[in-house]
C-alpha cells in the first residue's frame, strides 16, 4: 500500500551540535511511561562510533534482493539501559565520604551516547560529527514487511509508520528487520514501540518536538511533495539531502545534509586542501556514493556566497525564518489543546 | 503552616483517642470541586453523590489533560550565559513540561532569527526542580559539620538563631566578619537577587567578588581597554566573514547562539578554530589550528608580525584607536609624559609625534589631555606611526623617543616570526601565515574568545595578542568584527534592586559639571570605582590568600612566574599596603560567619580541601541558602530552602546575545516550606533588626571601621517599609519599579514583563561600566560592541584613551609584560607529564543538572575524562577504565574515554562534577593548584586597578600538571 | 495466613488503618514524640492493624514502636533517612523516586486523584507521590467503598481502584523503601514502622487481588 502523501524530515549535519535537546524533548513528551523508560526514540551519536544500540550498523536488517532480512535483535544493554543511581546512599547512608554517587547494580558498559566526542582517525587528523536519528518512516519499511501480525501500519494520509499496539504480540521481528534499529520493546506491555513522528502534534498543525525544539535549527519538516517548502528543494531539486544507509533498501524519509569537515593537515602540519578530514569512504559507507555529489553541490553553492552571489540553497539552509522550516506545521503549541 | 486546620493535626486524630470505625477527618487531599473552601472528609459522601465507574487504571488516562495555565519561565539564577524564554505547562500545582517560547523577531531581514533558543537542560528543568535533591524544610546541623546529622527547624527558629549568630559575629569582629558569597556573580536583574544584595548592603557584610573565582576575568581586555564588555547580539556573528573560535567551545557553551556561526558559513564566512584538541566546536569549522596548549599569545603575535611585515594593517584605524603611535623614551623605556616636558606637567598626559608640525603633541583623549580625555578626534594632527624623534625635556636634556609601534615591531621581528612561533606553538609556519593573511583580508573578522580565554595562567597575554590582531586589522568596533567575550544589557531601572545607590550626595554633586558636558566611559569607570569602594567587596583570590589558608600553597616556588623578581607574597604585601587590592575583613580580623547563596564554594574553589580544612574551622556560623543540597551545603550549619526557578518571579541577567530581556513568572508555589530569595533575605534582615533591638545591641563596627546600627537593618532593606517581602506580590512591586524606570525595554510593569516572558530591547540604556559595551542600541540592527569609540571617536577608558598595548607600570616592566608577549606558565617544566584541561560542558550549568538522571544517561553516567590513545596505550589504559589522576597536590579517580579527538599530552575533564560523585569525594579540583599572576594585584595606574567585578586576579585552573594511572578496568569490574 | 477472597474485611476499618499509617510519617515534633514515648502510637497501630490482619501480631515486634529516644534523636534520624542528601535522601518517602520516571509517576498520581474528584489541598506540603498522600488516597478509596457497602457493584469500582493503586504504586515501591531503610541501618523505631507498613500493604495487595482479580490491563 502506498501513502497518498509522505511526511519527511531533513537534518542538516552541518548545524547539529550534539546537544540532545531533541532527545530530551522527545523523551519528556513520549517515553516517560512504564516500560518506555529506557527508550530514546530520538538519539544523537558521535560518528564514527558504535552509536545506539551499540554497533547498530552491523546488526543487519533491511532488504536484500527485495526480501526483508532479519538481523540481530538488539538487547536492552546495547541500547543503554535507564540506569539508576544510588542517590540514596550518597549522603546519609551513615557512610560519609565513603560512598559516592554511582550507578546501582551492574556497572554499565554501554549507554545511548557512550562514545560521545571521541572521534576516529589519528590525531591531528582525527574527525567526528553528530548524527541525530529518529525512525525513518520508510517508504518501504522492513518492519512492516517483517511483521506477521500486520501490526505495523504506514498511514495513508502522511506515510507515518505506526505500530498498532492492539495487534502487536511482541514477536519483535520488526526490531530484527529494521536496519536502523530504531524500534524498542516495551517489556511491561509486551509490544514494540517507536517514534510516531509526533503525529498528534502534526494533526494540530504543530511541528515535531525534536524539530521545533532544536536550538541548532537542524531539522526541516514537511510533505515530500510540497514544492514550495524546503524539503522538496533540498531532496529533489538540489539533491543535497540524502538518506542514511540507502543500500538497506527501505527508502527512508529522513534525509541528511552531509557534513563538510575542517581541512586536514599534511605531514608537515600545513593545511591539505586535497584530502578531506572526514574520509569520503566513510561518508559513502553511511550515505552511499551520492554523498559526494551532494557535497559538491554544497561546496559549489558555498563558493557562490563567498563571492557575494545569491544562492537559494544556502538561503534555505541558513533558514532565516525558523518557522518556515516546518512546511506549514508552524503553530505554537502553547495555543493548542493537548492530548 | 500550623493553623488548626492543618492536615497534620487532622491526621493525628487517627492516633489520638479515635477508635477504628470512626469516620475519618480532613486530610491533605481535598475535593476538586470545592478546593477553595477546604471541605472536611465528612462532606465527601455528599460530593461523591454519583457513582464512579472504574474498571482499571487505563480509565484514568482517558481524559485529555487540560493545562491549568501556561506561564513564561526561565532559569533566572542558574548563572547560564544564555537567556531563553520557556512556556511552562502547569496543572494541579505542578509544572509538568516546558517548550520554548519561540517568539523572537529578527532586527533586520538579512540575519537569521533567534528561534527557538533553549537547550537540553532547559528542556528538562521541570523534572530537576522536583528532584529528590531538593530540600524543602529549613535544616539545622546536629553533630559535626559534614557529619550528616540534620534536623528540620521552623523558619522562625532558623531565622532567630542565624540572626543571633550574625549579631554575635558583628559584635565580636564587626560586620565585615560576615562573609556573603553569591558565587560567580550569580545574579539576576530583579527580585531573585535583590533580596540578598539588599541584605548584604544593609548588614555591611563583606561581599566576595567571585567574578574571577572560576577564572572568568578577562584581565587582558581590562588591561588593554580598561573594560571588558565586548559582545553584542549573537546574530551579529552572522555578519562576520571570518570567525575565529579561539579557546572557547561554543558548541558546548552557546547552544542557543552557535547556529549563527554555522549559518554564517553558508553565507560565505570561514569558521576557524584555534584549540589544542579537535574540540566539538571544530566539527563545523573550515580550518583548525591545533595549537600547543598555552601558547596562544605566540600565535597571535606571529600573526601580527606577518600582518605588519606584509603591510596588511589598517593604518588609519591604528593611528586613531590604538596607542601604537605614542612616544616612548628610549632611555627609560616609558611613555613620554607631560611631567617629563614641563615642571608642572602631569603623569597621565602622553604624546605622539605630529608629522605636520614635526613635534611631540599631547594626544587628545589620553587621561591627562586637559579636556578630561574625552575625544580621539585627531583634528589636524597627523601622528607618526614610526620613527626616531628627539624631544627636549623640562630639564633641558634631549632624549630620543620612538613609538609603541616601533617597540612592537622590533619585538615581533626578533621573537615572533612565524618560524619562531612555530617552535613554540607546534604549528606549521605556513599555517600561521595563512591564518594571518586570511584574517587581514576578510572584510570583517571576529575572535570569539569567551571566558575560556581567561582561565590560563597567562590568559591576559592571549587576550592582549588577540586584541592586537583585531586592532591591526581595524575590526574592533565594527559589525561581525572584533574580540568577543561578553556584554550585558543595561537597564536603568535596575537601581531598584538596591535600597540606595552607592554614591554619596557629595559624589553626586561632584559629577554635575561632568554630566553637563556628557559623561565619558572614563567618568563611568570613576563612578563605578567609587561605588565599588563604598562597600566591602573583596576579590576571591586575595580573600582566600589572606583568610582561607591558601597562602602556603600559592607561595610555593613552583607556582611563581620566574620572570618576576619576587614571590607573590611580596606583591600581595605591596598591593595591600598601597591600597590596590581590597581585603575585607582587614588582615587580622577573623571571618566569623559565612552565608552563601546558590553557589557551591567547596566544589568551585581550587584545592577546596584547603578551604574546608583551614577556612571553615574559623567560622562560627555557616549558612547555605539554596534549593538543592550540594557539597558545600553539607558543611553548613543551617540550610535555608529556596524556591526553584519556576516557583518565583525574576529577571534573568541580560546577556547581550539576544535582543530581549528574559523574565520568569511563578508557575507553581514553592515546594514544601521553601521561600523565594526575596522573602528569605527580607526575613533575615527583619530578624536581625528585631533581635538586635531585643538584645539591646548598640552600634557595632561596620564597613571600614565605621559604626553600624543593626537595629535599622530591615528599615534600610525595605526602604522604611516601602517593601514587605512577606507579601506575595512584593517581588512584582520591585519588578514594577525596575520596568517603570527602564525605557530601553518594551515592558512598563512587572506584570507586563512576566506575561511577555521575553521583553524586547527597544533602545539604549544609560551607560554603566558593568553593563555596557559602549554601543547605542538600534532596534533595527544587530548589536555589536565599541561603536562609540570608532563612530563617535569617544576615548577608551584607559590611560592613553586608546586600546593600549604598552603598559609601563613598573611591575609589568619587571615581568617583561609591558608589551604583549608570550610567556611559559610556571608549570611549563613540571615533572608531571600530562596537562589537565577542561571547560564548561554541554550537560550542566556549573553543578546544576550535573546529577540529572536522564542527562547522566546521555553521558557515561559517572565523571569521565578524555585522553588520547597515545597516552593511554603506554599506561595500559582502555576505554572505560577507571584511572587515578594525581600530582603532589591531590588526586581523584574518573572513567577514561579514549578519544582520538583529544590532543596527546592532554587530560580533559569538563566542568563541575560534584565531589560527591567521585570516590572518597575527592573531586576534580583536588590536584588543581590554580596559581595566579601577581601582576593582577597591580594598581595605581590608569585602567590598572581593582573595582568590583573588574580587574581582580583570576586563578588559572587550566594546564594543571598531572599524571594518570590505571586503577581498574570496566570489564574486570564486571567479571 | 489466609487472605479472605471475598469482601469480608471491613472497609471502614481498612480506611482507618490507612489514615492511621499516613499519620505515622509526620515529622517527630514534641507532641508526636510523646505519642511514641507513651506507647499510644504503638498501641493504636497494633490494635487497628492486627484487628484486620491478625498475623501481624506475631510478625512485628510492636514494642519497638515505642522508644524513649528523645525528640532530637528521632528528628535527626528522620532527616537522615527521609529528608536530606546532596542528591536526595537515602530513603525518600516519594514513591516516584523509586520508579524510573518520576514525572510519569506524578502524572499518574494526579490522574488517579483527579479521577476520583480529588486534588492536593492548599495547606498540603507534600507532592502527590509522597507516602502520606498515597496512604491517604487509599484511606479515601476504602472510605468510599464503605460508603457503598450496600451496593457491591458500586463498591467494586473502588476495590478495583485500590487493587491498581497498590499494585502499581504502594506495593511496588514501599518494599524498596523497606530495603533502603534496612540497608541504611535505621533506628529500630523507623525500621519497625516501615516494616509494619510494608507488611500491611503486601497483605492488602493479596486481599485486593483476591477480591477483584489480578491486574490485567497494562
Amino acid at each position: 500500500m502506498t501513502s497518498k502523501r509522505q511526511m519527511s524530515m531533513v537534518m542538516d549535519l552541518n548545524k547539529c551540535i550534539g546537544c540532545h535537546t531533541c532527545t530530551v524533548a522527545c523523551k519528556t513528551l513520549w517515553t516517560r511511561e512504564e516500560g518506555k523508560e529506557y527508550m530514546l526514540w530520538n538519539t544523537v551519536n558521535t560518528m564514527p562510533g558504535m552509536g545506539t544500540p551499540k554497533n547498530w550498523e552491523n546488526m543487519g536488517g533491511g532488504f536484500k534482493d527485495g526480501k526483508a532480512q532479519l538481523g540481530k535483535l538488539p538487547s536492552r544493554q546495547e541500547f543503554g539501559d535507564a540506569w539508576e543511581y544510588n542517590h540514596k546512599d550518597v549522603f546519609y547512608g551513615g557512610k560519609g565520604d565513603k560512598t559516592h554517587l554511582q550507578i546501582e547494580g551492574e556497572t554499565p558498559t554501554w549507554g545511548p551516547n557512550w562514545d560521545e566526542d571521541e572521534g576516529a582517525g589519528v590525531f591531528p587528523n582525527s574527525y567526528f560529527f553528530y548524527l541525530p536519528r529518529i525512525c525513518n518512516h520508510c517508504t518501504n519499511p522492513a518492519c512492516v514487511a517483517a511483521c506477521p501480525r500486520k501490526a505495523i501500519e504506514k498511514r495513508e494520509e502522511d506515510g507515518i509508520v505506526v505500530i498498532n499496539e492492539d495487534r502487536c504480540r511482541g514477536y519483535r521481528f520488526c526490531m530484527e528487520a529494521c536496519p536502523y534499529k530504531k524500534i524498542y520493546f516495551n517489556m511491561e506491555k509486551g509490544v514494540s514501540q517507536k517514534c510516531i513522528f509526533c503525529f498528534p502534534r502534526l494533526e494540530q498543525g504543530v511541528s515535531n518536538a525534536c524539530a521545533r525544539q532544536c536550538p541548532g535549527r537542524v531539522r526541516f519538516v514537511g510533505y515530500r511533495d510540497d514544492q514550495n517548502a524546503p524539503i522538496w528543494k533540498l531532496v529533489e531539486k538540489y539533491k543535497v539531502a540524502i538518506p542514511l544507509h540507502p543500500e538497506r533498501g527501505t527508502q527512508p524519509n529522513v534525509f541528511y545534509i552531509p557534513p563538510i569537515g575542517p581541512a586536514s593537515f599534511d605531514a608537515d602540519g600545513d593545511i591539505d586542501e586535497q584530502t578531506p578530514r572526514i574520509p569520503d569512504e566513510y561518508l559513502i559507507s553511511l550515505f552511499g556514493p551520492k554523498v559526494l555529489d551532494a557535497l559538491d553541490v554544497l561546496k559549489a553553492e558555498r563558493e557562490k556566497t563567498k563571492r557575494g552571489e545569491k544562492s537559494e540553497l544556502m538561503d534555505l539552509l541558513i533558514a532565516y525564518r525558523w518557522n518556515e522550516m516546518f512546511g506549514g506545521f508552524d503553530k505554537n503549541p502553547a495555543t493548542i489543546e493537548w492530548a | 503552616m500550623s493553623n488548626n486546620k492543618s492536615p497534620k493535626l487532622s491526621r493525628r486524630k487517627f492516633i489520638i483517642g479515635a477508635a477504628a470505625g470512626t469516620t475519618a477527618v480532613g486530610l491533605g487531599l481535598v475535593s476538586l470541586s470545592s478546593c477553595t473552601n477546604k471541605p472536611t472528609w465528612q462532606e465527601l459522601p455528599k460530593i461523591l453523590g454519583k457513582t464512579i465507574q472504574y474498571d482499571d487504571f487505563s480509565d484514568i488516562y482517558r481524559e485529555i489533560w487540560k493545562w491549568d495555565k501556561v506561564v513564561k519561565g526561565t532559569h533566572t539564577r542558574a548563572n547560564c550565559i544564555s537567556a531563553c524564554s520557556w512556556d511552562v505547562y502547569v496543572k494541579d500545582g505542578i509544572a509538568w513540561r516546558e517548550e520554548q517560547n519561540a517568539i523572537y523577531e529578527p532586527p533586520r531581514p538579512d540575519v537569521p532569527d533567534m528561534n527557538p533558543r533553549g537547550c537540553q537542560k532547559g528542556a528538562c528543568y521541570t523534572s530537576l526542580q522536583l528532584s529528590e535533591a531538593r530540600v524543602t524544610h529549613p535544616l539545622k546541623r546536629v553533630g559535626e559539620r559534614g557529619g550528616g546529622g540534620w534536623k528540620r527547624i521552623s523558619w522562625d527558629e532558623a531565622l532567630t538563631e542565624i540572626a543571633d549568630g550574625l549579631i554575635d559575629a558583628a559584635v565580636d569582629q564587626g560586620t565585615e566578619s560576615i562573609i556573603y558569597d553569591h558565587g560567580t556573580t550569580n545574579a539576576g536583574y530583579g527580585p531573585e537577587t535583590a533580596g540578598d544584595f539588599r541584605f548584604a548592603s544593609a548588614m555591611k557584610t563583606t561581599t566576595i567578588d567571585s567574578w574571577s573565582g572560576v577564572g572568568d576575568m578577562p584581565m587582558g581586555a581590562c588591561q588593554t581597554w580598561g573594560m571588558y564588555n565586548c559582545e553584542g547580539t549573537s546574530d551579529d556573528w552572522f555578519r562576520s566573514d571570518y570567525i575565529v573560535i579561539w579557546v572557547g567551545n561554543p558548541v558546548y557553551t552557546r547552544i542557543p547562539e552557535v547556529h549563527n556561526m554555522h549559518e554564517a558559513r553558508y553565507k560565505g564566512a570561514k569558521l576557524v578554530v584555534v584549540a589544542p584538541d579537535l574540540s566539538p566546536s571544530t566539527v563545523h569549522a573550515d580550518m583548525w589550528l591545533n595549537i600547543k596548549p598555552e601558547t596562544d599569545a605566540a600565535l597571535g603575535l606571529a600573526c601580527a608580525q606577518v600582518m605588519i611585515e606584509e603591510n596588511l594593517i589598517k593604518k588609519d584605524y591604528i593611528l586613531e584607536q590604538t596607542d601604537l603611535p605614542f612616544l616612548i623614551r628610549k632611555d627609560t623605556q616609558k611613555f613620554l609624559r607631560q611631567s617629563d616636558l614641563q615642571a608642572d606637567g602631569v603623569d597621565n598626559a602622553l604624546y605622539f609625534w605630529d608629522e605636520k608640525t614635526t613635534k611631540a603633541v599631547l594626544a587628545p583623549g589620553c587621561e591627562g589631555d586637559g579636556d578630561d580625555g574625552r575625544s580621539l578626534d585627531l583634528g589636524n594632527y597627523k601622528p607618526a606611526l614610526s620613527g626616531n624623534f628627539q624631544v627636549k625635556l623640562a630639564d633641558g636634556k634631549t632624549v630620543e623617543c620612538y613609538t609603541v609601534y616601533d617597540k612592537l615591531v622590533k619585538q615581533l621581528n626578533s621573537e615572533y616570526r612565524p618560524d619562531q612561533a612555530a617552535a613554540i606553538t607546534g604549528l606549521n609556519p605556513n599555517l600561521i601565515r595563512r591564518f594571518a593573511r586570511e584574517m587581514a583580508a576578510a572584510p570583517r573578522a571576529m575572535i570569539f574568545a569567551s571566558w575560556g580565554a581567561c582561565k590560563h595562567y597567562h590568559s591576559d597575554l592571549f587576550q592582549r595578542a588577540m586584541i592586537l590582531l583585531m586592532s591591526l586589522t581595524g575590526n574592533q568596533g565594527y559589525p561581525g568584527g572584533g574580540v568577543r567575550v561578553a556584554a550585558w544589557w543595561g537597564l536603568d531601572g535596575i537601581d531598584a534592586m538596591m535600597a540606595d545607590i552607592g554614591l554619596t550626595a557629595m559624589d553626586q554633586i561632584k559629577l554635575i559639571p561632568k554630566a553637563i558636558r556628557g559623561l565619558t566611559p572614563r567618568d563611568f569607570e570613576d563612578i563605578y570605582t567609587t561605588v565599588s569602594e563604598t562597600e566591602a567587596n573583596t576579590p576571591l583570590m586575595p580573600f582566600l590568600y589572606v583568610h582561607a589558608g591558601y597562602k602556603e600553597m600559592w607561595d610555593q616556588e613552583h607556582l611563581q612566574d620566574s620572570a618576576l623578581p619576587h614571590n607573590i607574597a611580596h606583591y600581595m604585601r605591596e598591593s595591600i599596603d598601597n591600597g590596590w587590592v581590597k581585603i575585607h575583613p582587614a588582615e587580622g580580623v577573623q571571618p566569623k560567619a559565612f552565608i552563601f547563596t546558590g553557589c557551591n564554594p567547596l566544589r568551585r574553589w581550587p584545592s577546596s580541601q584547603i578551604a574546608r580544612d583551614v577556612f571553615w574551622p574559623k567560622l562560627d556560623l555557616v549558612v547555605s541558602v539554596n534549593f538543592r543540597m550540594s557539597t558545600s551545603s553539607l558543611y553548613a550549619d543551617y540550610f535555608l530552602p529556596i524556591a526553584a526557578y519556576y516557583e518565583k518571579v525574576g529577571i534573568k541577567y541580560g546577556q547581550s546575545y539576544v535582543h530581549y530581556l528574559i523574565c520568569s513568572d511563578k508557575a507553581t508555589e514553592p515546594l514544601g516550606e521553601s521561600k523565594s530569595d526575596w522573602e528569605c533575605f527580607g526575613l533575615l534582615s527583619k530578624y536581625v533588626q528585631n533581635r538586635a533591638k531585643e538584645r539591646n545591641i548598640g552600634p557595632v563596627e561596620g564597613f571600614k571601621g565605621q559604626t553600624h546600627d543593626l537595629t535599622t537593618v530591615y528599615d534600610h532593606h525595605t526602604e522604611n517599609g516601602y517593601y514587605n517581602p512577606e507579601e506575595p506580590d512584593d517581588p512584582i512591586k520591585l519588578m514594577d519599579k525596575v520596568f517603570e524606570n527602564s525605557p530601553s525595554v518594551a515592558a512598563n510593569s512587572g506584570r507586563e514583563a512576566l506575561d511577555m516572558g521575553a521583553v524586547r530591547i527597544i533602545g539604549p540604556a544609560r551607560p554603566s561600566l558593568i553593563y555596557q559595551n559602549f554601543s547605542d542600541y538600534d532596534p533595527e540592527d544587530t548589536h555589536w560592541p565599541h561603536r562609540d569609540f570608532v563612530e563617535k571617536k569617544v576615548a577608551w577608558p584607559t590611560l592613553t584613551g586608546r586600546q593600549q598595548f604598552f603598559i609601563d607600570h613598573p611591575w609589568y616592566i619587571d615581568a617583561g609584560e609591558d608589551m604583549p608577549v608570550h610567556k611559559d606558565p610556571p608549570h611549563f617544566n613540571s615533572k608531571f607529564p600530562l596537562r589537565m584541561n577542561g571547560g564548561h560542558n554541554r550537560w550542566s550549568i556549573h553543578a546544576i543538572w550535573r546529577d540529572h538522571k536522564l542527562l547522566l544517561r546521555l553521558q557515561r553516567g559517572v565523571p569521565a575524562l578524555f585522553m588520547n590513545p597515545k597516552d593511554c596505550d603506554p599506561r595500559d589504559i582502555k576505554d572505560g577504565d577507571t584511572v587515578r589522576v594525581h600530582n603532589n597536590n591531590g588526586e581523584f579517580e574518573a572513567m577514561v574515554k579514549v578519544a582520538p579527538a583529544t590532543a596527546p599530552g592532554e587530560v580533559i575533564i569538563y566542568h563541575a562534577w560534584e565531589p560527591y560523585q567521585f570516590k572518597n569525594w575527592k573531586g576534580q579540583q583536588e590536584p588543581v593548584e590554580a596559581p595566579w599572576k601577581a601582576l593582577h594585584l597591580a594598581g595605581g595606574y590608569g585602567q590598572i586597578h581593582y573595582r568590583m567585578y573588574y580587574g581582580s586576579p583570576g586563578h588559572a585552573p587550566r594546564g594543571a600538571p598531572v599524571d594518570v594511572e590505571k586503577v581498574s578496568s570496566l570489564l574486570e569490574e564486571k567479571a | 495466613m489466609n487472605i479472605p477472597t471475598k469482601s469480608t474485611l471491613s472497609a471502614k476499618q481498612r480506611s482507618f488503618a490507612y489514615g492511621l499509617m499516613a499519620a505515622t510519617f509526620d515529622y517527630p515534633d514534641k507532641e508526636f514524640t510523646e505519642l511514641i514515648h507513651n506507647k499510644q502510637l504503638s498501641d493504636q497501630c497494633k490494635t487497628i492493624l492486627c484487628d484486620i490482619y491478625p498475623a501481624l501480631k506475631e510478625d512485628i515486634d510492636w514494642t519497638l514502636l515505642t522508644t524513649q529516644d528523645d525528640k532530637e534523636t528521632l528528628q535527626v534520624e528522620f532527616s537522615r533517612l527521609f529528608d536530606v542528601g546532596a542528591s536526595g535522601p537515602p530513603c525518600p518517602l516519594n514513591g516516584g523516586v523509586y520508579l524510573e520516571e518520576r514525572m510519569q509517576t506524578l502524572e499518574e498520581m494526579v490522574r488517579f486523584y483527579n479521577y476520583f474528584g480529588l486534588t492536593a489541598g492548599e495547606d498540603f506540603e507534600e507532592l502527590p507521590d509522597h507516602i502520606t498522600t498515597q496512604l491517604e488516597f487509599m484511606h479515601f478509596l476504602c472510605h468510599c467503598e464503605d460508603e457503598h457497602q450496600d451496593d457491591p457493584e458500586k463498591a467494586n469500582h473502588f476495590q478495583r481502584a485500590q487493587r491498581d493503586f497498590i499494585n502499581r504504586h504502594l506495593g511496588k515501591w514501599v518494599p524498596q523503601l523497606n530495603d533502603n531503610v534496612q540497608e541504611n541501618q535505621a533506628a529500630p523505631f523507623y525500621l519497625t514502622l516501615i516494616d509494619m507498613v510494608t507488611r500491611y500493604i503486601l497483605l492488602e495487595k493479596q486481599y485486593v487481588n483476591n477480591l477483584c482479580g489480578m491486574i490485567t490491563v497494562n
